[in-house]
């Protein structure tokens, strides 16, 4: 299990990668946010205040802040679940307000925290359907979509099950199906894994990846965890509502011990630098992939 | 809780099981008038058969009914020993004392009452053991469509009672969890006088009625970022469709509809 573990998420990173080296070639923005500010009610300060930046076609941003910092304001400000006050958010060509709000959203499938409250169907053939019975989307062609969408995410042996009988995890996957049903182009992921077991939130990775390359999607995941800002091709730094950092995974996960600051949790291999350090041994301080820190072990080992 | 029949279902795979549910809930209707035209011997057999023939061909065990009738019987009693006392006068009188009358017709009438109870708890039994509750929702909301004429928010409403009771589950394990964690900050439930009891349910009612609050907010975001706009304007996955056995069922229940018409006492 542990050796599938740090294959596989070492592959995501290469995946990564190769998009990032594709989309260098067609930077066509799909999202572009300006000077947006939102404030709660009659709360003094903003949650969010002057927030400006663009997501391009295709690829993975991860949003990481701490708790309280505004980045799931900013989430449902894309999707017109907010009503934000100043700014703009165009979303593909499309200028987000009251008369196109049902637009966007047809390009916007979003997933939230918890599992359970998300899940409106009684089983989840249902609940797949769900998206499609709001687009008047006809029985004939629901049938059909509502099966090959359970097919994607692999759960096609639970499609009569109730949401009682299924894990977090089961759940969110399920959640995924009712997205792919819908065939949007964006796909926003609102601390979606935060309540799962470990298991179950590599699971979803690794769905979520195959599903943007299958779908072509483009992914803005809102997270605190490592593994699934790893997975990103660049990362947005927001800290009381603003936006203070815009920088890829390599140089975010340089920052070592700094990264708890932003409000993520240390990456595996940033803790074992930090306790190699205490014992008086200077590990390299770029950035490093699971493999690689393996790699330099193995040398220095053998070096010494 | 669990000991109470009347309510739940007994996933079983049987013709009673497979029926329309719309079919089951206006046959149950039905049902309950052929029960009321029903007044003598001849005609309440019948109807005891048809009921055990319905039991039978469901394959659930007479024993769950037996059960489900338990929680009511203080009513039946009740209901049968005030039958039996104050009837009006008619035919012979067996005793007879103050106010009190026990006499044939009485005691003929009570026993009547007392099969009627029998019959419409076991069918309505058998109507929720044989058919789930998003069934009958569906069924429901599927029989009140007629109501959008008068402006009735049927597709609203059918909305609703599927969402609430997709949620039961998960509203009991919220309380399960929430009484476990009350237990140990030491909270006695289901201890103590009535008064007692009643205030050692504030420590659950509140944690669950602030997390059914988030909750249905979380629900009504997720719902609006899936495109639901309103009930009315959406396609269904879900239908029910007509079938052969209940026209079939319908039919035997209307050839019963006549033998009780022909053997009651005008």
């Amino acid at each position: 299990m542990v050796n599938h573990y740090v294959i596989s998420s070492t592959f995501g990173i290469i995946t990564g990668d190769f998009y990032m080296g594709e989309l260098k070639t067609l930077m066509e923005n799909i999202i572009e946010v300006k000077h947006l500010s939102y404030r709660y009610g009659k709360e003094q300060r903003p949650a969010l205040n002057d927030v400006s930046f663009d997501v391009h076609r295709g690829e993975w941003l991860a949003i990481v802040g701490h708790n309280g910092s505004g980045k799931s304001t900013l989430a449902k400000s894309l999707d017109g679940l907010l009503p934000f006050t100043e700014g703009t958010v165009t979303v593909d060509g499309l200028e987000l307000s009251p008369e196109t709000v049902w637009q966007v959203r047809e390009k916007i499938g979003m997933i939230f925290q918890n599992p359970d409250n998300q899940f409106v169907g009684a089983t989840v053939e249902d609940d797949v359907a769900f998206g499609l019975e709001n687009r008047q989307v006809t029985r004939e062609d629901m049938i059909p979509r509502v099966k090959a969408a359970i097919e994607e995410v692999g759960m096609h042996d639970f499609a009569q099950r109730e949401p009682s009988s299924l894990s977090g995890g089961q759940k969110q996957r399920v959640a995924l199906a009712g997205i792919v049903a819908i065939t949007p182009s964006i796909l926003i992921l609102d601390e979606a894994t935060s309540m799962l077991d470990p298991l179950g939130r590599h699971e979803m990775l690794e769905l979520v990846s195959k599903l943007r390359r299958d779908q072509k999607l483009t992914v803005i995941s809102i997270t605190h965890d490592i593994d699934e800002a790893a997975n990103a091709d660049r990362i947005l730094v927001i800290d009381d509502g603003q936006l203070v950092q815009e920088a890829s995974p390599a140089e975010i996960f340089a920052l070592g011990e700094k990264l708890v600051d932003l409000g993520l949790d240390l990456p595996f291999t940033a803790k074992l630098k930090a306790a190699l350090k205490k014992r008086g041994i200077e590990p390299p301080t770029n950035y490093q992939t699971m493999a690689e820190m393996e790699e330099w072990l193995w040398q220095s080992l053998s070096n010494t | 809780m669990s000991n109470f029949i009347f309510g739940r279902y007994l996933p079983l795979n049987s013709v009673v099981h497979r029926l329309d549910p719309r079919a089951k809930l206006m046959l149950s209707f039905f049902y309950i008038v052929l029960v009321f035209m029903a007044n003598n011997l001849v005609t309440y057999g019948i109807l005891i058969v048809f009921t055990l023939a319905a039991i039978f061909a469901s394959k659930i065990s007479l024993g769950f009914f037996l059960k489900g009738i338990r929680p009511l019987l203080w009513l039946i009693v009740f209901t049968v020993v005030l039958q039996l006392l104050f009837s009006p006068a008619g035919g012979h009188v067996y005793f007879h004392w103050a106010f009190i009358n026990i006499t044939q017709y009485g005691v003929v009438n009570s026993g009547y009452i007392f099969i009627r109870f029998l019959l419409i708890i076991m069918m309505s039994t058998l109507l929720t053991l044989s058919t789930q509750p998003l069934d009958i929702a569906t069924g429901l909301s599927s029989l009140m469509k007629p109501l959008r004429w008068v402006h009735v928010p049927v597709d609203t409403l059918a909305m609703m009672l599927s969402i609430a009771l997709r949620f039961v589950p998960t509203l009991m394990d919220e309380a399960t969890k929430i009484m476990n964690a009350q237990r140990a900050r030491g909270v006695d439930f289901g201890e103590g006088g009535l008064f007692k009891q009643a205030k050692s349910l504030i420590p659950l009612m509140v944690p669950l009625f602030m997390s059914a609050f988030n909750r249905a907010e979380d629900l009504s975001t997720a719902m609006e970022a899936r495109g639901y706009q309103d009930s009315e304007h959406r396609s269904q996955y879900r239908i029910l469709t007509w079938q052969k056995r209940d026209t079939v069922t319908w039919i035997i229940f209307i050839i019963g509809f006549a033998a009780i018409l022909a053997f009651r006492r005008w």
